[in-house]
């Protein structure tokens, strides 16, 4: 146990040491990386032969395993610790076995298993560690073993043995294909009692880079004159025979022997090959599902992509799988670190290839090809706004020399005469074009979404909501892949916030009203996983949600989209929930809220003891909540204009002017249809000095109030008042029009009722509440159904 | 027959009094035939550098056969007697197409000219094919030559040969697309004849054809309903029920949905009519929405009112645009003629709108709002008074106008919600002594 133990611990040392320098440095370059690593995979597979010892001690050079360890085994990764503590547990659970304690075994069994979640929480792995399968098996084994042999036993003994037989029976159903497999190759995984949990991609490369003890291939070291067409063939031919027979394989070592090859290759067409050859190998390097390529191998990739392209040989698909590589590395690296920018910057070189594939593909008539490339490009183009589109173009023309800190990846050098086209809107427009004409259905909705996306990002709100509306998308939006789905809600938050750009609040709030409804606007637009209270969620979906999240430069601002919505449901809200008070004191029913979201915000509120001074957004939206249903429109633009994230927001400052007005509009509205019933008569003069307000402005405020019966009065002309007509209805009244009510309701009631036994209305003036007119035509339906599309848990697509 | 798409190459207005000019825009979806009446008229009105309108009549009419016509206006345009060689040439070929068809059609045209042999036809047209041709010799040939020979005589400009032609054909053809656009020729034919009863007729029924026709692709018939209500404007604003037609037409769902899609300058027509018909008050609320939406897309001085008067509750607004609204009536082929109904029914409008919101209003104020001098004004009011239109007094001396409004006390407001109840109680309990019966 002993020397497990220790073997572990060293191992994991061994493995942030490692991840440090994959994260901080490229692949193993230098040389003296590589000495060690074959001299460590030397020791590895003698290794292989004596498994008792440990998998650790073949990453020491065969020296002394312990003390130098444990020196500086002082820093350890929660990573590190979890996985430690899991196999304590095993161990201490192999003890008891010994012993056949099993009611102790069952607690650890439960700890175990919470030790577990913590494990994958911290380690963010996909599958669960070996260790614990094995730990499955072997309890199973001892089960069946116990119960046949049936020993004596003290009853709660006997009693936690059934019961673990259940549970465990119950247990492994869940993890059966794991045990299946690790029954089937127990030899190979027995060994590293203290092997990586699997994903754990920095273990993964130091295991695969480590293991294969091959000397110095011959060819490398051989003169370039002695290379002949048979010789490279051949080597060709043996990488092309290695791939997926082992996973062993320095896949590295491959890489760089085919980019040497490349340079001896002979004719064209041999060079080709290679080159082809060298693409398969990089891709097979990293699982696809889960960690991106590292920024060398990415590198490595587009130039070879590049120097194909200029062998006259077009591939769209290795170029679609460089493209996810390299979201899936913007999604992996920290978005504050100085690598992501590096990163983004090779968007450019990303946008130059796929142009140069897409003529390509147009040369060669591959339309559907040509479809899918396109759709890359406006993948990379549609959320991109004026600035930073200069940014990008200017990006275009500097020479790349951003490699010059850290190791070196291999330059990419832009094919000379490229240029991010300076016409974006007419470049992404065409490109839109050519997915509509050429397309799959899929991919015509993408195009589309992302078109809207465009439009609403650069204020062309109207443009954007017909070009939705008219697609005609909406319908479908529950058929629609989930990556669409996100697509789709994205774009909507933007018409939300272009719209409110425009200063159309009520459409602004329509656009966002159904993605806060939910409460789970995060996960609406993939911009983060939101803990729930109730769900539990395996690691598995987990993974999943994480895998669709979209990369951070293409996130929108969450506490702009939080204020942009709050602020117009405040707006619409409280003069709406002045009007129906009065229509509640008048007897009539109350009316329902129009933003729900908001409306519990303000309950909550209310039901606190002691509030401090606004901190955050919502607090800021309360407070001016709370200041406009006085109608101090003052304080409560005071409130909501003191937000910080006004300052992302374009156009600022026209933006804030308009709110101003609006604030002083609703303000008035409010304070009529909360106040006027205590007056008999108001200065219309008084009212626009209280608002700043023209006085045409505040007529007309006034005018549509009264036109509308929100309240009940009249301007007198000559006077320059508004008269107030309503009285307070007296208690009396206003219990005598609620009883009417209730009167009304009961008829209704009981008609329905009637009309419910015999099926259809039987001759009763049945009083429908049904809208008179349908929903008419595109745009005559109000916006409401820009509903965003939740997605589903359960049509997640599982990745292979 | 629908040779459509002629667009009219006027001068692009911009000046202000062209500000509001849709000639260039409804001219889109007229026929080329049907472009000439409006060319006409802005011509007179002079809105337009007479050469230029000159030069877009010749441009249209070089694509029909009106070859003597293209003449007359290139002489007129040129100051010259010379008659270009390509209308020379043109007009003989013209004849000689006519002469053609004609001999191609004859023995149709004899047999269609006694009244004894049309009768002999019955209502199914197959049957009357294998009639007609085992009789007479008229195959499918010759009543396709019937149609082309109307096509070129609606073209020569020779419009009521080509309605009867036209109405023969459809009586003996069995080609539903054929048939469809004999009926839109049809139309153009009788509107350009002036025959607004038959054309009006045409109309609907061609309206119902295009209903019927619900597999056609979306954009065709998107298109189609919009050359339909372009076509009506010329039937409706000539035709004593027309408004109430146009209403009928323009705010059903889809013609609506064309409206909002392809043709939002309709809006105004449909604005003027929905204005102008008092009887139809109750689309109203439907019409200010639509005009709202579209307002990004369309508005003109009509539009503007509507929505000054009902969204906004801005009256010097509406009156400032109502004020414009005149002359954009006035420049307007199909609106001129109902310019001063709109302009009293808008006033009427905005008076009323207006009264419901006072208590009190000033007679001198009022006079200027509805831009009428005072005399005038309270004359006016009067006579709203005594048609029991407005529940008002004047005050003479004080030079206002006092409402009498009476407000709903709480009791009749109770007394309002109650009744009704026992009756439908009453009949409730009689539905169901009825059902316990049977």
């Amino acid at each position: 146990m002993a020397s497990k133990f220790w073997g572990k611990g060293s191992d994991s040392e061994e493995e942030s040491s490692e991840e440090e320098e994959t994260t901080s440095s490229e692949e193993e370059s230098s040389s003296e990386g590589e000495s060690s690593d074959s001299s460590s995979s030397s020791g590895s597979s003698d290794d292989s032969s004596k498994p008792k010892k440990g998998g650790a001690s073949r990453f020491l050079m065969g020296s002394s395993d312990s003390e130098s360890e444990d020196e500086r085994r002082v820093v350890k990764s929660a990573k590190t610790k979890a996985v430690e503590e899991l196999q304590n547990t095993c161990n201490d659970i192999r003890n008891k076995m010994n012993i056949n304690d099993w009611s102790v075994i069952q607690t650890l069994f439960d700890k175990l298993n919470k030790q577990l979640e913590k494990t994958m929480k911290a380690t963010g792995a996909l599958g669960v560690p070996r260790v614990y399968i094995r730990l499955l098996v072997e309890l199973e084994d001892f089960l069946a073993k116990t119960l046949a042999e049936k020993p004596k036993l003290s009853p709660t003994n006997t009693r936690a043995l059934s019961r673990m037989k259940q549970q465990l029976r119950r247990h492994n159903a869940g993890y059966a294909e794991q045990i299946a497999a690790f029954r089937e190759n127990p030899v190979s995984d027995s060994e590293p009692e203290s092997e990586a949990p699997p994903n754990d991609d920095g273990k993964f490369r130091l295991a695969r880079t480590g293991v294969v003890a091959r000397p110095k291939d011959r060819v490398l070291t051989m003169d370039p004159k002695e290379i002949t067409y048979e010789v490279v063939s051949k080597k060709l031919r043996e990488i092309a025979l290695a791939r997926g027979k082992s996973t062993r394989l320095d896949r590295q070592e491959q890489v760089e022997m085919l980019a040497h090859l490349a340079g001896l290759a002979r004719g064209p067409a041999q060079r080709l090959q290679v080159l082809v050859a060298s693409l398969t190998v990089v891709f097979d390097m990293n699982r696809p599902t889960q960690a991106a390529m590292t920024p060398g191998n990415w590198a490595r990739c587009a130039a070879t992509l590049f120097d194909i392209l200029a062998l006259l040989e077009a591939h769209p698909e290795l170029e679609l799988r460089l493209d996810d590589e390299w979201n899936g590395s913007l999604k992996g690296l920290d978005p504050h670190a100085h690598e992501y920018m590096d990163r983004l910057r090779d968007e450019t070189v990303l946008l130059a290839l796929a142009a140069a594939v897409a003529q390509r593909c147009e040369a060669t008539g591959a339309f559907g090809a040509l479809a899918t490339v396109s759709l890359r490009r406006i993948d990379h183009l549609y959320h991109k706004t004026a600035p930073e589109e200069e940014g990008g173009a200017a990006e275009g023309f500097e020479p790349r020399d951003g490699s010059a800190a850290g190791p070196p990846p291999p330059v990419v050098r832009l094919p000379p005469g490229f240029a991010l086209p300076a016409d974006a809107a007419a470049s992404l427009e065409a490109l839109v074009r050519t997915v509509y004409a050429h397309g799959t259905d899929n991919q015509k909705g993408q195009a589309l979404l992302a078109s809207v996306y465009w439009r609403a990002v650069h204020d062309d709100y109207h443009g954007a909501r017909d070009l939705l509306l008219s697609s005609r998308i909406q319908d479908q939006t529950g058929a629609l892949e989930n990556r669409l789905q996100v697509l789709h809600n994205r774009a909507i938050a933007q018409l939300g916030l272009a719209a409110f750009r425009a200063g159309l609040v009520p459409d602004a709030h329509a656009c966002l009203a159904d993605l806060y409804g939910t409460g789970r606007v995060k996960e609406l637009l993939a911009q983060g996983i939101q803990a729930h209270r109730y769900a539990e969620r395996s690691p598995e979906q987990e993974a999943i949600e994480r895998r669709r999240q979209v990369p951070f430069h293409l996130h929108i601002n969450l506490e702009l989209l939080e204020s942009v919505y709050l602020t117009s449901a405040l707006l619409l809200e409280v003069p709406h929930a002045a009007a129906s008070g009065n229509a509640t004191l008048a007897g009539g029913e109350r009316r329902r809220p129009l933003s729900k979201p908001l409306r519990r915000l303000l309950d909550n509120y209310e039901r606190q003891t002691f509030v401090g001074p606004p901190e955050n957004v919502r607090d800021h939206i309360i407070a001016a909540v709370r200041a406009l249903s006085t109608g101090d429109w003052r304080k409560a633009y005071g409130y909501v204009s003191s937000l910080a994230c006004w300052a992302l927001m374009p156009q600022r400052e026209a933006v804030l002017d308009a709110l101003r007005d609006r604030f002083k509009v609703e303000g008035l509205r409010t304070y009529l249809l909360t106040y006027a019933r205590y007056y008999s008569s108001l200065s219309v003069a008084a009212l626009c000095e209280m608002f700043d307000l023209p006085e045409r402005r505040v007529h007309a405020v006034v005018s549509r109030l009264l036109a509308d019966e929100a309240l009940a009065g009249a301007h007198d002309q000559p006077t320059g008042t508004v008269v107030v007509r309503a009285a307070e209805p007296s208690r009396l009244a206003a219990l005598a029009a609620g009883f009417a009510d209730r009167a009304a309701l009961l008829v209704d009631l009981n008609e329905r009722a009637l009309a419910l036994r015999t099926g259809g209305s039987p001759g009763l003036c049945l009083r429908e509440r049904a809208p008179r007119h349908a929903v008419r035509g595109r745009r005559s339906a109000p916006p409401s159904p820009l509903s965003p599309c939740s997605i589903p848990l359960s049509c997640c697509d599982t990745a292979p | 027959m629908a040779s459509l798409g002629a667009a009219e190459p006027a001068a692009a207005s911009s000046a202000d009094p062209l500000q509001y000019d849709l000639t260039t825009v409804v001219a889109k979806s007229l026929d080329r035939h049907l472009v000439f009446p409006l060319l006409e008229f802005l011509s007179q009105k002079q809105l337009y550098p007479a050469e230029d309108i000159e030069s877009a009549k010749l441009e249209l009419i070089e694509k029909t056969n009106m070859v003597d016509y293209a003449v007359d206006i290139y002489q007129g345009l040129n100051q010259t007697d010379e008659v270009p060689d390509s209308l020379v040439a043109r007009r003989q070929e013209v004849v000689n197409k006519l002469r053609t068809l004609e001999g191609q059609v004859k023995t149709i045209t004899d047999f269609l000219s006694n009244a004894d042999n049309v009768r002999l036809l019955k209502q199914d047209k197959t049957q009357n094919q294998a009639f007609l041709q085992s009789e007479f010799g008229i195959g499918p040939d010759q009543v396709d030559a019937l149609y082309h020979l109307a096509k070129w005589n609606f073209e020569c400009g020779n419009y009521s040969a080509a309605a009867e032609y036209l109405h023969h054909y459809r009586s003996l053809s069995t080609h539903p697309d054929r048939c469809v656009s004999a009926l839109w020729g049809k139309v153009a034919a009788d509107i350009l004849l002036q025959d607004f009863e038959a054309a009006m007729e045409d109309l609907l029924k061609l309206k119902d054809l295009l209903d019927l026709d619900t597999f056609a692709p979306v954009v065709k018939q998107l298109q189609s309903r919009s050359w339909l209500m372009h076509w009506s404007l010329f039937v409706f604003f000539n035709h004593e029920n027309g408004m109430n037609a146009l209403i009928d037409l323009f705010l059903q769902d889809r013609y609506l949905t064309a409206l909002q899609l392809t043709g939002q300058h309709l809006l105004r027509y449909l604005s003027i009519a929905v204005v102008i018909n008092k009887r139809r008050r109750n689309v109203l609320k439907d019409l200010v929405r639509v005009i709202q939406q579209e307002q990004y897309e369309y508005r003109d001085p009509i539009t503007e009112f509507l929505r000054c008067l009902f969204v906004e509750a801005d009256f010097d607004g509406a009156q400032a645009w109502l004020a414009q609204c005149e002359e954009v009536l006035d420049n307007d082929f199909f609106l001129v003629a109902a310019k001063e109904a709109f302009m009293d029914a808008a006033r009427t409008f905005l008076f009323e709108t207006y009264c419901r919101v006072h208590q009190q209003i000033d007679l001198a104020e009022l006079a200027g709002q509805l831009g009428m001098d005072r005399e005038a004004t309270e004359k006016w009011i009067v006579n709203l008074i005594r048609n029991a239109r407005l529940n008002a007094k004047i005050d003479a001396k004080a030079g206002t106008v006092v409402m009498q409004t009476e407000t709903l006390g709480a009791n009749d407001a109770l007394l309002e919600k109650a009744r009704g109840l026992s009756v439908r109680t009453f009949s409730l309990a009689n539905t169901l002594v009825g059902i316990l019966k049977a």
